[in-house]
């Protein structure tokens, strides 16, 4: 009970730590309005050519939304990881009677939701403002909250994998890069995935970048119980092998530290 | 007084993968692995008593980061024994953090947007501090360490100094036994640092805290220690107390005359002129060869005196003497 009360509080200072960021949060904001403009304009002409999704601009801003905001609402706790080993504040941390992952973790969650919240009020008022609401049934709504919280998560799990790979390679840069670019092509981002060939589309399914992404963004266009709960499960069992990856990788990366020196 | 620090016959050994010089080397690198080991401690032994003020000096790359991160439980010895605070670090790691603190001069706990009675309270539960012990503490802490008008000021907000304070306090919250302190004055102004002295000091005679400090700061270890221990290349040169280190190494003073006559002239053996000028001189004996009151007496052969000071060499180069020392033995 203790542990979780410490977590908790990580999570809560953080959460306040990232909404007193005026600055960032701006900036955030300001970056998703860019994205949403230029991707909608984008996503216009590669609807009227391909035919895409049957798009109408409702829709389709609105899957741009929904994406944009959870992609940008994630913070990069593998960066922060990296500069603990490498600046020796692991050391200093480690001591801690505190779980450094858990509170790795409580703190990138913290900031999530700060942008989580921040960012979707400017995202869905940005979309409202622009195209209306499409006709969902209201149950949708509290479900793309809790499914963009669930990716969102998820995503910085991977992220924090990613981290752990400073142990080994020091800078995290070219996998952040890489996994960024993937999030891209297979989450559905800057093309809808339904323009890629089949087996593209075939391989993205197994990977968790369309579940952090285009499908559960896609469930503006079409709606359905089914789909939400296997968009849920594929994410949740992605959370699962990440935090087995974690504990792996973690346990690994301390063993190098020992041997290798800090 | 019992002992907080036993360490016997520690030793570390690193297994570092050997680089391999130029484009064809990263080529070689990749396809095939070559380690060397490099003994970061070498066997070293000491025990350090409850209240003591420690200075753990050394050049970089002496084995200074390598025993703390021992003593804090984050590596684990190659052989030897380890024990801090009864118990044994690298396994009880998590039982040991609720008993220890550190300070590193160069790393912030403090949330930078948010003011720093924000990070105390997490701290406290961190600690699993209870409510009205933490208020007391907290209150005891920024009396001494004159916060009260920061607590709740951005981080942003206060000078390096004022941070600093702040930093200190975050670490003494959950009343360690023993304080680890990297480098705590590091960057900060004159006035700064030795605020920051006295308060150490004063916090480790008033509460029997143990002080573990490593610093390049000669001063720091100065103001705030009582006994100094000499790392280089992993094995301990020396280890004593303070005024026996002096001892061992002052062997010069300085000696400022100031007398009534405009020039005075000195030519004994062992006296070395620094300074001089109009009235007042300044010179070094060597007192394995001279006394100061044989100086003092030849001086008033020729003038009166107004004043006189004799100053130790400072601290900085006493250690400098030190190494140098066993760098001609090595």
């Amino acid at each position: 009970m203790r542990s979780m009360q410490k977590y908790y509080k990580v999570f809560t200072l953080s959460f306040s730590h990232a909404l007193k960021n005026t600055k960032s949060l701006i900036g955030l904001s300001f970056f998703l309005l860019i994205c949403l403009v230029i991707f909608s304009n984008l996503w216009k002409v590669m609807a009227a050519k391909t035919g895409a999704f049957h798009l109408d601009p409702t829709t389709l801003l609105w899957y741009i939304a929904l994406n944009e905001w959870i992609f940008i609402a994630i913070p990069r706790p593998e960066r922060d990881m990296e500069m603990d080993l490498r600046s020796g504040k692991l050391a200093y941390l480690l001591p801690r009677p505190m779980s450094y992952l858990c509170s790795t973790f409580f703190s990138s969650l913290g900031v999530f939701m700060a942008n989580f919240l921040v960012l979707g009020v400017v995202s869905f008022g940005f979309t409202w403002m622009q195209v209306g609401f499409p006709a969902l049934p209201n149950i949708a709504w509290p479900l793309f909250l809790a499914i963009g919280a669930l990716s969102g998560i998820v995503g910085i799990l991977f992220q924090m994998v990613i981290g752990l790979s400073a142990f080994w390679i020091h800078e995290v840069e070219p996998f952040t890069w890489i996994w960024e670019k993937l999030l891209f092509a297979f989450g559905g981002l800057i093309l809808p995935l339904s323009v890629y060939p089949q087996w593209w589309q075939n391989l993205s399914q197994f990977t968790p970048f369309p579940y952090i992404l285009g499908y559960r963004s896609a469930l503006v266009i079409e709606f359905g119980a089914f789909e939400f709960f296997r968009i849920t499960s594929a994410l949740l069992l992605f959370g699962l092998f990440c935090i087995g990856a974690i504990a792996l990788l973690y346990r690994k990366g301390l063993k190098i530290l020992n041997i290798e020196g800090g | 007084m019992k002992e907080v620090i036993c360490i016997k016959s520690l030793s570390k050994i690193f297994k570092i993968r050997k680089p391999f010089p130029g484009i064809s080397g990263m080529i070689k690198g990749l396809f095939s692995r070559e380690f060397q080991t490099l003994a970061a401690i070498d066997e070293i032994s000491m025990s350090v008593k409850e209240g003591e003020r420690l200075a753990f000096i050394g050049p970089n790359g002496a084995g200074k980061s390598t025993t703390i991160k021992m003593l804090t439980g984050i590596l684990h010895p190659t052989s030897g024994e380890i024990c801090v605070l009864n118990l044994v670090p690298w396994k009880s790691r998590k039982t040991l953090g609720f008993q220890i603190g550190t300070v590193f001069g160069q790393r912030t706990q403090l949330w930078y947007h948010l003011p720093p009675s924000d990070t105390f309270d997490l701290l406290s539960k961190i600690y699993e501090m209870d409510r009205v012990d933490y208020q007391k503490r907290l209150k005891k802490l920024t009396e001494a360490f004159e916060i009260g008008s920061l607590l709740c000021k951005p981080v942003r907000q206060l000078s390096f100094g004022q941070r600093m304070r702040c930093e200190i306090v975050a670490s003494l919250l959950h009343n360690p036994k023993i304080l680890f302190l990297d480098e705590p004055t590091i960057g900060l102004d004159i006035s700064a640092k030795l605020r920051i002295r006295e308060f150490l000091a004063q916090m480790s005679k008033d509460h029997g805290t143990t002080l573990f400090l490593t610093s390049h700061d000669a001063a720091d270890i100065e103001q705030i220690c009582d006994r100094v221990i000499v790392l280089d290349r992993g094995k301990i040169l020396k280890d004593c107390s303070l005024q026996e280190l002096k001892r061992t190494y002052v062997k010069k003073k300085i000696l400022t005359i100031t007398t009534t006559q405009k020039s005075v002239n000195l030519h004994i053996a062992g006296l070395k002129v620094l300074k001089r000028s109009d009235y007042s001189l300044v010179c070094e004996i060597d007192f394995g060869i001279l006394s100061i009151q044989h100086v003092i007496a030849e001086t008033l052969k020729q003038s009166s005196l107004r004043d006189v000071t004799i100053e130790d060499p400072s601290m900085g180069e006493i250690i400098h003497k030190l190494y140098e020392e066993h760098a001609k033995v090595l």
